[in-house]
């Protein structure tokens, strides 16, 4: 209990940092805020009250409580460019994001504990030397040029999957998503088992060689019964903290991915907004992104003190 | 380097034949982006034979405007490569002195760096890069910074644990009691002493540097025309897939090559250095 709360403590200290740097971001974007609310017969007086309202002529920490007080009331103001509420768009883009990312992370974890524990109980085996070198590819391959490879051999070479965009237009079936699903879940799912399999398989070499193991095995107990009864649960606990922590890069992942298969998401939005330089809609996809990191780090933090009794009585 | 880690540094690479492939890639691409200027061909050669497949005069075909590809793909990797390295002897500078102050003076100091590292670790690393480029404008110096400046944090944790436990050793103790500098201290006998550790996140920090590099200039974002690197050569071949698949396999696989040569020279030197 102690830990979950100074783990708390720790996740608001942080959201405090993030959102100290986003309203930097703001307060250094180029160009005079006022102007963008400015008519152009409006006279100067007129604008200096308006910029007064703004409350742009207040000291900058006075601006960023106020700013501050505003987001923590869901207010991230308008985009510049469409002058619509920035959360209200933030949130159409969110289910299409949560579709991939939610199913490629489902298919990751089932597949690479199951290869990830066979990997390291027949080390150096035929399939541990092939998944070794694959994984390797896995982290090193640039995702969006795996994501375009996929696009010409499949949507424009061979022509049978669809490789832009989540629906066809007129049809929203479920088939007709999944159809749009398989081309860019593929590369997430790839990247991201890739890197929890090398977890899982160095977890279970660890486990392997732990002296609970020997004295199961001299008791004659079978290997089978060894590796799902004790191996399996020792060896797929530190995934949750593994989870918690490559949240960051899963976020940044999926944006690429987004912008390369035109999925309908929230980092494709991210892109749009950098490029037409909307900046209130910029601060409000990093607000919400980094929130979500922070509060799945504290979730996958809590998780693991359940699950693992060891922890849960330190401290 | 000591004698015996020497003898480790031979057998880790005898048995691992991969690793002697990467070796070899890297002083490849980096004797090649030394050395471009000796290649004969022009990059900025435009000619007539547009979008022709490799062949013998062209060993990686032209581009859309007749430009020799192998040229070109030399040059692109000198920017890439170029990036990678400066991004890590930037970031690795920062997470080394952060970690090791961080870690030797401890209390709040520690504490402060540490949420700050946490912070910028919430933050969704490619959103932040595609920001700051937008604030500052596109180029080589510019990419190198945003790079740099987002990828110390990871190096800043490892090195702050490792000086947590060396700053109990005795000869760290004795030279804190006979008057030694703090700072004396860090550069004298911590950071000499984790310089393994460093040298193991270094060589992934190019793997990681050049992956982000490719994907902000695939963007359009990092770097743009008349400058090339191969994330911007796969840029402009995106267009192109249909006609001339080439111009997008060749860039890319020369992304792939390097940074599993430098991930997994990495990961060789890590269990060199650190036996289990």
């Amino acid at each position: 209990m102690k830990r979950i709360i100074s783990k708390l403590t720790q996740s608001v200290v942080i959201m405090f940092l993030v959102s100290i740097l986003c309203f930097a971001l703001i307060k250094m974007a180029p160009g005079d805020p006022v102007l963008t609310y400015v008519q152009p017969n409006m006279s100067e007086s007129y604008i200096e009250t308006l910029r007064e309202s703004l409350g742009l002529n207040k000291p900058l920490y006075v601006q960023y409580l106020i700013w501050l007080q505003k987001i923590l009331h869901g207010d991230f103001g308008y985009s510049l460019v469409n002058t619509r509420p920035v959360l209200g768009q933030i949130l159409e883009r969110i289910p299409a994001t949560l579709i991939l990312m939610g199913t490629s992370l489902v298919l990751a974890t089932l597949i690479s504990i199951p290869l990830g524990l066979f990997t390291g109980k027949y080390k150096n085996g035929i399939l541990d030397k092939i998944t070794s070198v694959l994984s390797y590819v896995g982290i090193s391959i640039p995702t969006f040029w795996f994501g375009i490879l996929l696009i010409y051999l499949f949507g424009v070479y061979l022509g049978v999957l669809p490789s832009i965009g989540m629906h066809t237009p007129g049809d929203t079936s479920i088939g007709d998503l999944i159809l749009h699903l398989i081309l860019p879940c593929t590369v997430m799912t790839f990247v991201n088992v890739a890197q929890f399999t090398r977890y899982v398989r160095s977890s279970t070499i660890t486990e392997m060689s732990s002296d609970y193991v020997m004295v199961q095995t001299a008791y004659g107990m079978s290997e089978s019964g060894i590796l799902f009864k004790h191996v399996l649960k020792n060896a797929i606990l530190p995934m949750i903290t593994v989870l918690g922590m490559s949240l960051q890069s899963l976020v940044s992942g999926a944006m690429i991915c987004e912008q390369v298969f035109s999925w309908p998401g929230t980092g494709q939005l991210a892109v749009t907004a950098v490029t037409t330089f909307d900046y209130p809609l910029i601060m409000g996809i990093t607000m919400l992104t980094a929130l979500l990191i922070v509060l799945g780090n504290l979730l996958a933090d809590i998780l693991y003190s359940i699950v693992d009794p060891r922890i849960r009585n330190a401290v | 380097m000591n004698e015996n880690l020497k003898k480790n540094l031979i057998i880790g690479f005898k048995t691992n034949k991969l690793a002697i492939v990467g070796l070899v890639l890297i002083a490849i691409f980096s004797l090649a982006a030394i050395l471009a200027p000796l290649y004969p061909v022009d990059p900025n050669q435009i000619s007539l034979d547009r979008e022709l497949f490799p062949c013998a005069a062209h060993p990686f075909g032209t581009d859309d405007m007749g430009r020799d590809y192998l040229a070109r793909c030399i040059y692109g990797g000198r920017t890439s490569l170029l990036i990678g390295f400066m991004a890590m002897i930037l970031s690795t500078a920062i997470g080394v002195l952060i970690g090791s102050i961080s870690g030797f003076i401890g209390g709040w100091v520690d504490v402060v760096l540490m949420r700050i590292v946490d912070a910028l670790m919430s933050l969704p690393t490619f959103l932040i890069m595609v920001v700051m480029n937008a604030y500052l404008s596109a180029g080589v110096k510019n990419v190198i910074l945003i790079i740099g400046f987002l990828t110390w944090m990871s190096i800043a944790r490892i090195v702050r644990g490792e000086t947590l436990s060396l700053k109990e050793r005795e000869y760290v103790v004795y030279s804190r009691i006979s008057g030694e500098s703090r700072f004396k201290v860090i550069f004298k006998h911590i950071i000499p002493n984790i310089m393994p550790t460093i040298i193991v996140s270094a060589t992934i920090n190019v793997a990681q540097a050049i992956l982000m590099e490719s994907a902000l200039s695939f963007f359009g974002l990092g770097i743009i025309p008349p400058t090339s690197s191969w994330g911007s050569m796969l840029n402009s071949a995106q267009g192109k897939l249909m006609t001339s698949p080439y111009l997008a396999i060749f860039p890319g696989i020369l992304i792939l090559l390097t940074v599993i040569s430098f991930n997994y020279l990495g990961e060789v030197l890590r269990k060199v250095y650190e036996p289990k």
